[in-house]
């Protein structure tokens, strides 16, 4: 049971080593011991640029790690992560939307020309407008909330499309939304983030007898007394909130929401009480190693963040899929 | 500032501890304006976003997020300042990355006094880079006046303001003696058409041109030449145009980029040989000719060497 945190700290140590300028890990231990390096480029770097930049990544990896859990249980659908039910494409869509009608705004101070407030606004638009639409009375079948999840991708999948077509303006600045990037991560970004990674996870923590109850199947969770259309629609937001908020941290990091709890529940069992936690420790390291991995492999050139989680994270799927048949 | 600490040694009897205090007070003082005396040295500039910026007055390290900007540079002759520059940039020094996102950390490592960006895509990096307390200045020319005004900005910035003034002067004459003497002597009627086809590989298509706006239209005219797509406008002066546009607008000469040694036979060999073209003017004359793309590129002092370059090859 230690395990994990023990190693959620050896990554961050890690994390802050790599990189374009490359500090050893002795130092870095040192600094997280409260031991600031003597050289002062060396101390600004790891203070106040990687360290930043490391915690923000786990902050993102662990939210979307939790709400992917969050979906799977709901859903009970192993393909299901947090963007299946349209928050990716909504979130793309108000993305590409604001930077063609805009520019590359950042430098405009007003709401409704500001990327990571659009792509929230439109993320939720969204995935609430996939909930109306499979709803029935006071009903929320699941298979319709997929189906309908899986329309709107389509939807403002082709709509983003459209824009790029006919904004002309400012794709690259969008290429590196779509795909993710924690470049430039600051400490007012950690702040923003942080509450909303600690308060998701406990709440989701707290919600573990009725996501084991609800992931054995609707009527079983009705027989001990769940609530169970309530529990959807809250397990619903509760999701939505936390990856559309990631998504204006760190722009469309895919495959983390996927994998994570799939291998979190492969390490500890299906019991949400450890499964939660688990998939928050993973998901913090993994995101955190992956954006390690997109600053330092082609230094200085800086990858994308979502061609590296899809890179470490499709072999390791397929590596557990094969050896865990009856694991899913 | 020695005289507060040896002055207050001297007076340790009780009678003077008044004046111990003054003598504190008027040390902090004296403190408090030589702090901010150096503070505000420097000058300030307004940047092309219309930001202020201030600078120290020396810059001694510099790093460059746009080619275009080196250029200046090097031309200013202070190119040895340069530590870092971005990748595809070809001027000798470290690379910190692509133009965007920019990687802070690389540029932090090379303790820059200075990082010079364009406006455009890359304007969103000054807020980000200065969040860092990286100084920023934004330097976004569009035009040939844009260039001379630029030129005389960053000559001040590097504290070589006699050497901007020769290069606008340079850059004036070239205008003036090719230009005002002789392009615009040429009656309207003779003035050949150009096209300038910013060709993909060695293959035509995906066409895009120089309209409007565009500081290579401006040089175009400035040659002697009426640019076909000069009247068109496009995302910051550049449009893609259609094969069939080009036919039918026929052009006397088209003009093409290189890249490379050598770079300049195989374009004129690929738009010689493609079909749909064969009855254009150009084509029939061979009229196909290639310009430095490094220079075409480039909204910088080098643009200007093209003028008389494009009005020798359009009037022979």
């Amino acid at each position: 049971m230690l395990g994990l945190p023990l190693a959620t700290f050896f990554f961050l140590g890690l994390n802050l080593s790599l990189g374009t300028v490359s500090i050893p890990m002795g130092q870095v231990f040192r600094f997280l011991l409260f031991q600031p390096p003597e050289n002062a480029t060396t101390r600004m770097i790891l203070a106040n640029i990687r360290l930043p930049r490391v915690l923000l990544g786990m902050c993102v990896g662990a939210t979307l790690a939790v709400s992917g859990n969050l979906f799977q249980a709901l859903l009970r659908n192993p393909l299901a992560d947090p963007y299946i039910l349209g928050v990716s494409s909504g979130g793309a869509f108000g993305t590409v939307l604001t930077i063609a009608l805009f520019g590359s705004a950042g430098t405009l101070p007003s709401l409704f020309t500001n990327v990571p407030v659009m792509a929230f606004a439109f993320s939720l638009g969204t995935a609430f407008t996939t909930y109306a639409i499979a709803k029935r009375g006071s009903r929320l079948p699941v298979v319709d909330l997929i189906l309908s999840g899986v329309i709107m991708n389509f939807l403002f999948g082709s709509a983003t499309t459209f824009v790029i077509v006919f904004g002309w303006r400012n794709v690259q600045s969008a290429t590196f939304w779509l795909l993710g990037s924690l470049s430039g991560s600051t400490w007012s970004g950690v702040w923003r983030m942080l509450p909303v990674a600690l308060g998701g996870f406990f709440f989701s923590w707290a919600l573990t007898p009725s996501l084991n109850a609800i992931s054995l199947g609707e009527d079983e969770a009705a027989s001990v007394g769940v609530n169970v259309e309530v529990l959807k629609t809250g397990v619903f937001i509760l999701g939505t909130l936390l990856s559309a908020y990631s998504v204006t941290a760190a722009g469309m990091v895919g495959f983390v929401g996927l994998i994570i709890p799939h291998t979190a529940r492969l390490l500890v069992g299906p019991n949400h009480r450890v499964s939660i936690p688990a998939s928050a420790l993973l998901g913090a390291i993994f995101l955190s190693l992956c954006d390690s991995l997109a600053r330092w492999l082609f230094q200085p050139t800086e990858m994308p963040l979502g061609t590296i989680t899809s890179l470490v994270g499709a072999p390791i799927f397929i590596i557990l899929l094969r050896r865990n048949r009856r694991g899913f | 500032m020695v005289a507060g600490p040896v002055a207050s040694r001297k007076g340790d009897g009780e009678f003077c501890c008044g004046g111990i205090f003054v003598k504190r007070v008027l040390f902090v003082l004296v403190l408090l304006v030589l702090v901010s005396s150096t503070l505000t040295l420097g000058i300030t500039f307004v940047d092309d976003l219309g930001r202020t910026v201030t600078l120290p007055e020396s810059i001694q390290r510099v790093v460059v997020g746009a080619p275009a900007l080196t250029d200046y540079l090097v031309h200013l002759g202070v190119e040895t300042r340069i530590v870092g520059v971005t990748d595809w940039d070809p001027f000798p020094a470290e690379k910190v990355g692509q133009p965007t996102p920019m990687n802070v950390e690389k540029i932090v490592s090379l303790q820059p006094d200075l990082v010079l960006i364009t406006g455009g895509f890359q304007a969103p990096e000054a807020a980000r880079l200065e969040a860092f307390d990286v100084p920023v200045l934004v330097c976004n020319p569009n035009s040939i006046q844009d260039i001379l005004r630029t030129t005389r900005v960053l000559g001040q910035v590097f504290g070589v303001p006699a050497k901007a003034s020769e290069l606008v002067a340079q850059m004036e004459s070239t205008i003036d003696n090719w230009a005002k003497q002789k392009a615009y002597t040429i009656s309207l009627d003779e003035r050949k058409t150009i096209f300038y086809a910013m060709i993909i590989g060695n293959e035509v298509k995906d066409l895009w041109t120089c309209g409007q706006g565009s500081f290579l239209n401006e040089v175009f005219s400035y040659a002697g030449g009426t640019n076909i797509t000069g009247s068109y406008a496009g995302p910051n002066g550049w449009l893609p145009v259609s094969v069939e546009f080009i036919a039918r607008q026929n052009p006397d000469v088209i003009l093409v980029p290189y890249y490379y040694e050598g770079g300049e036979q195989a374009a004129r060999e690929t738009i010689l040989s493609f079909e749909p073209w064969k009855d254009v003017q150009a084509v029939k004359d061979k009229a196909i000719f290639g310009i430095d793309g490094n220079k075409a590129d480039l909204p910088s002092i080098s643009l200007l060497d093209l003028i008389p370059d494009i009005f020798q090859l359009l009037y022979p």
